[in-house]
């Protein structure tokens, strides 16, 4: 099994409304159309975009508001995306995944200028806009790549537990092996997964993208 | 992660066994107690690169309140329909696209809906307030919606969708109640649009094509 299989539900039904929504646009009467498969679309991700803020920024501490606030945000981001060019090949997950970092980014900033405001001393934010950091969409990407990269049981049960959500009684079930097996093999796999990082590079780059953009501030 | 036995792998794996079982708790501090203070955001970015990959789960049920928060993000950016949902413009787009001239739909609903002067009156009243956006889509009769949707070669149920949209919505406003299944106050014919014979108006009372047309444009769904 190949990482690109994993969650084939999830990309299968983004897939399906994203080639309606490439129809709809088509037509000259497709207008109420597409922005209802836009709903349905970007409805199904609301749960996990929610989830996923809450704990991308839970360093922060955020409210119930801050939260909604956010996943709002990242709403209107992808459906102003998707309003200018429908990829029917492409990932959404992907899309996602890059305006929920560029929204919780904002969300930062504009935190900091209002306590700023407030309180000009205050700088103990933790920075979850800094440049070394790697973007939630390159490390879900590298994710996949990675466990793509293992080889045999190992790269099938992390996809089977990772990617596809499987329970481990489920995946020892599927392999007739015992769910100690299954632990053993996720361990491992996990391990392989931490002794190499992927993301030097992107770091990097993200380093000497912001430099650049400081220095160009400045001046 | 040196150890099988260690404390930031079972925690991680503990939070990826609730995630697969749609039991992840609300609070990530839950997990993140048995991970070292040093490791907390490794595991939030793993975690949620992880969801990231894998998208929505299929235990995520699409609640009423994420629909409207999509809806809201269509909404937000049509111009100039942030606070009235997406129906105005849609019907504007829809009247051009079929050539179909806002007096004429007015003419055939008020024909369907057998209406005298004074409906007919109310009628383009409550019609240009939908096309405006001042009129708030969950309380317009989805009898009403269903009849334009025909005159104007569409879907009704797409209209019905579209009317969801509360003014003003947002993620934090509170949920709507359910809708009542067909309790209008009037009775049966009231909701089936009494013909005007049955709406004779009473002594010195309102005219009841007026009532009608105000019922089918804020009466709620089932009007």
């Amino acid at each position: 099994m190949s990482s690109d299989s994993a969650a084939p539900q999830a990309e299968n039904s983004d897939a399906t409304l994203l080639r309606q929504l490439a129809l709809a646009r088509k037509r000259e009467d497709g207008g109420l159309r597409e922005q209802l498969i836009m709903t349905r679309l970007l409805s199904r991700h609301v749960a996990n975009i929610r989830r996923i803020v809450a704990w991308r920024t839970y360093s922060l501490r955020p409210s119930h508001a801050d939260i909604d606030e956010i996943v709002s945000g990242v709403l209107i981001r992808v459906a102003d995306a998707l309003k200018k060019e429908v990829d029917a090949s492409g990932s959404f997950a992907a899309l996602i995944a890059v305006n929920i970092e560029w929204e919780v980014i904002d969300h930062v900033r504009r935190r900091k200028r209002l306590a700023h405001e407030v309180h000009s001393e205050i700088e103990d934010f933790p920075d979850l806009t800094a440049p070394e950091r790697p973007t939630l969409a390159d490390e879900a990407r590298e994710l996949r790549e990675r466990i793509a990269g293992l080889s045999g049981r190992d790269q099938q049960m992390m996809a089977e537990r990772m990617l596809l959500g499987l329970k481990p009684e489920e995946i020892a079930r599927r392999h007739g092996v015992t769910r100690q097996v299954v632990d053993t093999a996720t361990s491992r796999a996990l391990k392989k997964l931490e002794s190499s990082d992927g993301l030097a590079d992107v770091r990097r780059a993200r380093a000497v993208r912001s430099a650049g953009a400081d220095s160009e501030e400045q001046t | 992660m040196n150890d099988p036995g260690d404390a930031f792998e079972q925690a991680f794996l503990a939070a990826v066994d609730d995630l697969n079982t749609g039991r992840l708790h609300d609070d990530p501090g839950h997990y993140l107690r048995a991970v070292p203070a040093a490791r907390h955001e490794e595991f939030t970015r793993r975690l949620t690169a992880l969801m990231a990959a894998r998208g929505p789960a299929d235990h995520d049920e699409i609640t009423s309140a994420d629909y409207d928060a999509a809806l809201s993000a269509v909404a937000a950016i049509e111009p100039g329909a942030a606070a009235a949902g997406i129906l105005p413009g849609a019907l504007r787009r829809l009247r051009k696209a079929r050539g179909v001239e806002r007096d004429a739909l007015i003419d055939a609903l008020a024909a369907e809906y057998e209406l005298g002067p004074a409906g007919r009156d109310a009628l383009r009243r409550h019609y240009h307030q939908l096309e405006s956006g001042s009129l708030s889509g969950p309380n317009i009769a989805h009898r009403l919606l269903r009849s334009l949707a025909r005159l104007l070669d569409a879907d009704g149920e797409d209209f019905i969708e579209a009317a969801r949209a509360a003014v003003g919505g947002s993620m934090r406003s509170p949920q709507r109640p359910a809708p009542a299944m067909g309790r209008s106050a009037g009775g049966s014919d009231q909701r089936r649009g009494a013909p005007p014979a049955a709406r004779s108006r009473p002594a010195g009372g309102p005219d009841p094509d007026v009532e009608l047309v105000e019922r089918l444009f804020t009466g709620g769904p089932y009007a």
